[in-house]
């Protein structure tokens, strides 16, 4: 017989085990998330540096050099420890 | 209060506590102060010290507001979380306070371009570069330094008299500003009076030096110091470690990021919407954000407070949903407040009045100014400049009458009614994620990469998505029905994927770490 556990302050109570493998798999999600945020940016940004608009290139820069790494990056690497189980409760 | 024995939380009276929060609270205000009063008085700056038709003025002005604004404060959260760790929470943020309060008085000092040319634009980059250091350095501080006194259980509450201190520091910069142009005039303000609100700065900052240099260390730091385990290498071991790393990634995406979007849709975007979309003319614009501002402030203490008995998850969360659903049918409602496509004018109350000035190069400017009255009391001003020399100028403004105005209120306010919800709570989940010994390091980068980066291109990006939206439409009328509500798109998308995020991976239970 399988005990259903229950997280306290879960706005939906869900049993634990199906909580665990929804955060694990939902890993892929959050990678692949970062890898398309990092195609979009990257494409959109290089669009804005060629801009004759002087405050779209900074812009421009600004995106590519400072939001999409962190967004790229810490995505990835959420996703990559959300894969290996470490925000397991 | 004085020596630096360590003592349990649990030991500190009310009365130093709440001597704690004044010294910390009016500080981070100040700081916050000097911060926004650079960003509302742009316009004014822009003309002082980067002329537009300069290149090399302009492009140290664009990079005066995106580095500043955004990429400096992470940094700024680094060296100073660091030296936070290393020698102590009191002592670094009395020197990020220096900081803030020297270059914003020092601003106010430097010569336009017109007499010390390149210099001035490059003085004021430099010291807006140091004003986002401090800043960055400024927050964890205070909050750390609020946290670590105040009693097991409680956090929540107390820490959420620093969340107050940067929707007042904005109340304030707009009221001194308000209170500054409406004593000098338009005129006097644009020439030298907009010095007045950076100069004031010096006292508010002395000020607040002599009470936090009356305050203590930190008990937890220092019970860590007196013990000897205080960090050798806070950096290392914030961003190094994989068990406090992932923590790092967790308070950035799935609490705030979304935080940080939802504060300056909020407050920032819903002043840039009301000033330029809606076209609301400058004083009025302002007093309806200021009033939502101060009506809404109290909330920050209440839904702290409220996070100490169920949880900061909860809160943080529902503040974040009610904006992701709600934002679009609050713009389209401010935005029909004064959409002149619905409003009947009163055609014969129409005035025109023309005036003409003799420029300075001998050349005659003529200002034409259409005033539109319509049945519910609003009036639109048209303002047409026009001279031989120069592309003709047309500026147009709304005032709301009474009725519109308080709805205009109102709907802002809700909007900072969710900024406390997500914001009020944030300082306590982020302290209590981190350990003392690298609790300042920890904290400060995301909270500085959620606010500064993702929440501070909030106006930008949206502005970006509108004009989009508006092209899009121009080639093809009608393919995007609402295109000023375009820009709403970016907050709630990321507020989305933070809200996921948050739902699944946070615990609404207070996190307890190691050495606590």
């Amino acid at each position: 017989m399988t005990r259903v556990k229950f997280r306290y302050g879960q706005a939906v109570a869900w049993p634990i085990q199906e909580m665990e493998l929804l955060k694990k798999y939902l890993g892929v999600v959050w990678i692949l998330l970062g890898v398309y945020v990092g195609y979009d940016r990257i494409t959109d940004s290089l669009t804005k540096i060629g801009s004759p608009q002087l405050e779209d290139r900074v812009f421009g820069w600004v995106v590519l050099l400072v939001l999409t790494p962190i967004v790229v990056g810490g995505l990835i690497l959420f996703g990559k420890y959300a894969l290996d189980g470490e925000y397991d409760s | 209060m004085t020596g630096s024995k360590a003592r349990s939380p649990q030991a500190v009276s009310n009365r130093t506590l709440f001597s704690v929060i004044s010294a910390s609270s009016v500080g981070t205000l100040i700081e916050w102060y000097d911060f926004y009063i650079f960003g509302s008085l742009a316009a004014i700056l822009s003309s002082q010290f980067f002329p537009k038709d300069n290149p090399t003025a302009a492009l140290l002005s664009t990079l005066a507001t995106f580095a500043a604004g955004f990429v400096v404060r992470p940094f700024g959260a680094l060296v100073f979380g660091r030296l936070g760790d290393l020698v102590g929470r009191k002592y670094t943020f009395l020197v990020t306070l220096v900081l803030m309060g020297g270059s914003t008085f020092a601003i106010g000092l430097i010569p336009g371009y017109a007499t010390i040319g390149f210099w001035a634009p490059l003085l004021v980059l430099l010291l807006r570069l140091v004003q986002g250091l401090a800043l960055g350095g400024e927050y964890g501080g205070a909050a750390t330094y609020v946290a670590e006194y105040a009693p097991e259980g409680r956090r929540g509450y107390y820490t959420s008299f620093i969340q107050t201190t940067a929707t007042l520091g904005l109340f304030v910069s707009l009221g001194v500003i308000l209170i500054t142009r409406e004593t000098l005039g338009v005129d006097t303000f644009s020439d030298w009076g907009w010095r007045v609100p950076f100069l004031l700065s010096i006292l508010l900052v002395a000020v607040s030096i002599v009470i936090r240099l009356r305050m203590a260390e930190s008990p937890l730091f220092s019970k860590l110091k007196s013990e000897g385990k205080v960090s050798k290498n806070p950096l290392a071991e914030s961003f190094g470690k994989k068990q406090n790393l992932k923590m790092v990634l967790l308070a950035l995406f799935g609490a705030t990021a979304g935080q940080g979007v939802i504060w300056y849709t909020g407050q920032f975007y819903a002043l840039s919407f009301i000033q330029k979309a809606c076209n609301i003319e400058f004083v009025q614009s302002n007093m309806i954000v200021a009033i939502a501002l101060l009506a809404a402030t109290p909330l920050f203490v209440v839904f702290g407070g409220l996070s100490d008995r169920i949880g900061r998850k909860s809160i943080m969360l529902a503040g974040m949903l009610l904006g992701i659903v709600t934002y679009r049918p609050i713009y389209d409602k401010m935005y029909s407040l004064t959409d002149l496509s619905k409003q009947q004018e009163v055609v014969d109350a129409r005035t025109i009045d023309r005036k003409q000035v003799k420029l300075g190069n001998g050349d005659t400017q003529i200002t034409t100014t259409t005033t539109h009255i319509y049945t519910d009391g609003l009036i639109a001003k048209d303002v047409e400049k026009t001279a031989t020399s120069a592309k003709p100028e047309l500026t147009k403004s709304v005032t709301l009458p009474d009725g519109s105005f308080w709805l205009m209120v109102l709907l802002v306010f809700v909007q900072v009614v969710y900024v406390t919800m997500v914001y009020g709570p944030i300082a306590a989940f982020l302290v209590e994620l981190f350990p003392t010994r690298i609790r300042y390091t920890s904290m400060s980068l995301p909270y500085h990469i959620g606010n500064g980066i993702f929440g501070g291109l909030t106006p930008f990006i949206a502005t970006a998505l509108v004009a989009t939206a508006t092209k899009a439409n121009q080639a093809v009328p009608g393919s995007v029905a609402k295109p000023y509500l375009e820009g709403l798109w970016y907050p709630i998308l990321v507020a989305s994927i933070c809200f996921i995020i948050g739902i699944l991976y946070l615990n609404n239970k207070k996190y307890t770490t190691a050495d606590d």
